[in-house]
């Protein structure tokens, strides 16, 4: 089975532990518990192939940066999450882009742009507009979701595994070559 | 992180990387083992002591272990000065070049005068003139020290169109600074057709002269040093001028034409490296009055946005925040004013956040004023708290894991067994859980105050809700002080030396258990918590009801308005022993006068504390002599001839005075600096000073055979900022160099201003305009003071732009 190390990014108060835990577990965790690290693993169905998910849920406050790098460089696929109801947390997700590709040291890397809290439709600050054009002047894709609701959840994940898979085909195993003769 | 290095002879490498100005280590990381793609992650920050042409990066390989240790360099990268300007405060991947034995690096200079002489021939028929080039090498300075000594010499070689000529000057022995003072002739002939010259530089007994073919166009004068290369310069003669005398100091540069062209096509890996580099202008502190006091009057009297603290933050963006925060943290913390900085700004944002749940959740200029405010005033009871257990983690070195997926396979057959190879903690974090929870009572009163603005205003905000007031100030003591500090005890000092990976994994834990631990508390809690975690069965485990009381009570504690008036008793923990700088460093026997012995020199630990400095055979280990501060009555270099040892200096007491030599010249001004700083105020400070060593019954510099005599010059003038707050003036400049990088932003700025003021349309803006540079959306309240402040931060800037230009 193959596996994937995903890594959820993004300012503090997004909602990256409840996306993750919506997705993992099923369930919508009211409360804000700032998060230092935490992984999940869940298996899944994707592109009609077993999948290992390893899910890397990180901590949004400032001071944990220096963990970043160690993240950046380790993950294969990265859900950068913003709160349709914070400017702030939309803009600081240029920054993480950036050190994310200078780690990877490459143009492509497998991304998810995703706005959530899209159920919180009166207190928007940040369109769907401004969200779509982000996306479209980095190459990714993107979605609106709520981990509230339940909308896009599996989604960002499933994108992101096909994203994966296309930069990097799974290695074909080698087949054992029969030698020729054999020295008994 | 380096990536794809070059296999050693293991098909793997050991390595660490050594951060050099020119040719001297400054500071090394740790050891990564078995890598190819080592990933390294530690920061160094250093005050550079003297000019410098190149930051290296030097890849160490080591191998075998302590009896067989062999430690060879295999890679570098060496970017110039002038070239780091186009990296400042950017990571980049620079690629890494071989090291061919050394020689690579050069260093130092060396001073030529070159003159022309034409003569009459008297004696031919066709009276032709005799060309001379007369080639004076006064001195050299500061050549490199390869295989433990330098013997230098100098050959120069005037290379023409048929044939080279060499001179050589005499051999100085281990000098690196020497005097040649030769001078030596060569005839020119006419038909030669002389145009160019060179120098070239070895050191040793052989001269090695760069390839003549490769030159057989050129002439060249080539000054040599000896056996082993230590630099060459190469001066084209065509470009001297007629008779006149032409002097000048050269840079050595390395051997020409032959590090190009091989190795270019090859690929010896890469390095991704982030090196900011600032340099300041710091004026006399009257220059910086203004500034001073505008932001000191603008809190409390003006609207908060409009204040000069939060727009120079606004205008100079996020990315510059922490710098823009721990400045004025420190400026306002000097003026004793902390409070009248941080209390507007946090009854601001409180007051701005919709959601109690986001209170101090994302981060903002405000969190970062506070972050840093814990940084500055609380490092000493961040470390009297977590030090012992962390010493105790470090000793144990146990492997604590409770995270099933990352328990090593083995122990997962034996169920019933599963934590056998590793051991999960539990004591650690109650250690540390109790250290902390009692620890209420030493809390800086400062901090205090801080939390207990923060808790009020958070009550005002939200007055239904008990858990916006408790959570906004976990969110800075738990959050971003106990558990930023537990998983970087680096950068908070607690420890002194990058973490193996077990030790570092067994931080992380404790970090995050106390942080869920401080989540588990609200004084309401909600249901639906994340569960199934591992971390989340860990802590029901260990953790019981009365240890969620306690934490209440300690946050309780630390934020009551009445802790903070009976603050008496806590500020005079101001006066208590703090250690402002240790490490090792060699020194040498006290008050000996005679027997200049190496044996006299010993490693010693150095700790300097408000009150004294002391030495011991290591760390924590009883001192084997104490200096009070008092008795320190100056610090000042020794010359290296004194011993021969570089980054020395002496430390001058009544009676005698003590022999110091770090290990490296950042070292030596950092110890230099703080020392000075602690003594600056001392009655009994020297006047003069003997630059060089007592030894063998005479001063090396004047020759005095007292040891008591006076000393034969003055000692260093401090420069008057020095002695009020060098680091207020270089903090206030630091301001400025922020400020007036952002003055574009500044204008924007006040333009956006300007159309709030006409239009009175701040929403219609903000829907119908999406500024493609995020960095230029601003958040716009008051905007007729906001313009106001602009104009007179305008001002002030110009003001000293002023004094900078006349400089």
């Amino acid at each position: 089975m193959r596996e994937y190390k995903l890594v959820v990014l993004g300012s503090g108060g997004v909602g990256k532990s409840a996306l993750t835990v919506q997705f993992v577990q099923g369930i919508f965790v009211e409360k804000y518990d700032p998060t230092i690290e935490d992984s999940y693993r869940k298996q899944v169905e994707a592109e009609n192939q077993q999948c290992m998910l390893e899910i890397l849920d990180t901590a949004g406050t400032e001071q944990f940066t220096a963990m970043r790098d160690l993240y950046m460089k380790n993950g294969q696929g990265f859900v950068l999450v913003y709160s349709i109801t914070s400017q702030a947390s939309f803009n600081d997700l240029t920054d993480l882009r950036e050190q994310i590709l200078r780690v990877k040291d490459t143009d492509d890397v497998p991304m998810i742009l995703v706005g959530n809290k899209c159920d919180l439709e009166d207190e928007r600050i940040v369109t769907r507009e401004q969200g779509e054009q982000l996306s479209r002047q980095w190459h990714c894709s993107f979605m609106e979701t709520s981990a509230r609701t339940k909308i896009n959840v599996e989604n960002i994940f499933f994108d992101l595994v096909k994203q994966i898979n296309r930069k990097t085909p799974e290695p074909k195993k080698k087949k054992k070559k029969n030698s020729g003769c054999n020295l008994l | 992180e380096a990536k794809h290095l070059v296999p050693g002879n293991k098909d793997t490498r050991n390595t660490y990387c050594c951060v050099l100005l020119d040719q001297e280590v400054v500071s090394k990381t740790h050891i990564v083992e078995k890598s190819l793609s080592p990933f390294f992650q530690e920061e160094f920050d250093f005050d550079i002591p003297h000019n410098f042409r190149f930051l290296c990066f030097y890849f160490h390989d080591v191998q075998g272990d302590v009896l067989t240790k062999k430690d060879h360099v295999f890679a570098k990268v060496a970017v110039k000065k002038t070239d780091i300007c186009k990296y400042n405060g950017k990571e980049h991947w620079f690629p890494l070049v071989p090291v061919e034995g050394r020689g690579g690096d050069v260093q130092g200079q060396v001073h030529v005068e070159l003159k022309f002489q034409q003569l009459q021939q008297l004696l031919g028929s066709e009276g032709a003139d005799i060309h001379r080039l007369i080639v004076r090498v006064p001195e050299c300075t500061g050549l490199l020290i390869t295989g433990g000594n330098c013997d230098p010499y100098v050959a120069v070689t005037l290379q023409g169109t048929h044939r080279n000529e060499t001179k050589k000057t005499k051999v100085k022995k281990a000098n690196t600074n020497p005097h040649f003072d030769e001078e030596f002739v060569f005839e020119l002939n006419k038909n030669n057709n002389l145009r160019r010259s060179w120098f070239d530089l070895t050191s040793g007994n052989e001269v090695k002269l760069a390839d003549p073919e490769h030159w057989s166009t050129q002439v060249l004068n080539s000054v040599t040093l000896g056996d082993e290369f230590l630099g060459e310069v190469r001066i084209p003669l065509f470009s001297l001028n007629g008779s006149e005398t032409h002097s000048g100091w050269y840079l050595l540069n390395p051997r020409m034409g032959k590090n190009q062209g091989n190795g270019s096509k090859d690929d010896y890996g890469s390095v991704r490296v982030k090196i900011t580099y600032t340099k300041d202008c710091v004026f006399p502190s009257h220059a910086y009055t203004e500034l001073l006091n505008s932001l000191l009057s603008s809190m409390g009297t003006l609207p908060v946005c409009a204040t000069w603290p939060s727009l120079i933050s606004t205008v100079c963006g996020v990315r510059k925040r922490p710098q823009v925060a721990a400045c004025l943290v420190r400026i306002f913390l000097q003026q004793g004013n902390l409070t009248s900085l941080i209390d507007p700004l946090v009854g601001d944002e409180i007051a701005q956040t919709k959601d109690s749940n986001m209170i101090f959740r994302n981060s903002s200029f405000t969190s970062s004023l506070v972050e840093e405010s814990m940084r500055v005033v609380g490092l000493n009871y961040l470390s009297s708290i977590l030090s012992p257990t962390l010493q105790k983690i470090r000793n144990e070195r146990k492997c604590c894991e409770i995270d099933p997926n990352r328990l090593s396979p083995a122990p997962a057959s034996s169920s019933n067994n599963s934590l056998s190879g590793s051991h999960d903690g539990g004591g650690y974090v109650h250690d540390v859980l109790s250290a902390i929870i009692n620890s209420a009572p030493q809390c800086p009163s400062l901090l205090c105050e801080i939390f207990s603005e923060i808790r009020k205003s958070a009550s005002l905000s939200f007055p239904d809700n008990p858990n916006a007031p408790y959570s906004s100030v976990t969110n800075f003591i738990f959050l971003r002080f106990f558990a930023a500090a537990l998983l970087c005890p680096r950068k908070y000092k607690l420890v002194a030396e990058q973490l193996d990976p077990n030790t570092a994994r067994t931080f992380t834990l404790v970090s995050k258990v106390v942080q869920h631990l401080c989540n588990m508390s609200m004084p309401r809690p909600s249901n639906a918590v994340k569960s199934g975690t591992a971390i989340q069965n860990f802590v029901t485990k260990y953790v019981k009801q009365d240890h969620i009381e306690s934490v209440q009570n300690f946050v309780g504690l630390i934020s009551s308005p009445t802790k903070g008036v009976d603050s008496k008793g806590r500020s005079s923990s101001i006066l208590d022993k703090v250690v402002l700088k240790e490490g090792p460093m060699v020194k040498r026997a006290q008050g000996r006068t005679f027997l200049l012995g190496r044996k006299n020199f010993k490693t010693r630990h150095f700790a300097l504390t408000n009150y004294e400095l002391t030495y011991g055979k290591r760390k924590k280990s009883k001192p084997l002599c104490t200096i009070p501060v008092q008795d320190i009555r100056g610090v000042e270099k020794l010359q290296e001839e004194s011993f021969r040892m570089a980054y020395m200096f002496q430390v001058i007491q009544p009676n005698r005075v003590l022999y110091c030599q770090a290990v490296n010249s950042v070292e030596q001004k950092s110890w230099m600096d703080v020392l000075n700083k602690v003594c600056t105020c001392n009655k009994n400070r020297a006047q003069n000073y003997h630059p060089g060593a007592y030894v063998q019954g005479n001063y090396t510099c004047c020759g005095s055979t007292t040891m008591k005599a006076p000393g034969c010059k003055n000692v260093t003038a401090l420069p008057a900022s020095l002695r009020l707050n060098i680091d207020q003036d270089r903090d206030l400049e630091r301001i400025y160099s922020l400020i007036s990088g952002s003055v574009d932003r500044i204008h924007k700025l006040q333009e956006e201003c300007g159309a709030r003021t006409v239009y009175m349309g701040p929403q219609l803006i903000r829907s119908t305009k999406f500024d493609s540079d995020i960095d230029t959306s601003f958040d716009v309240r008051d905007p007729q003071y906001m313009f106001r402040s602009l104009c007179a931060i305008l001002e002030c800037v110009q003001k000293l732009d002023h004094i900078h230009t006349q400089y």
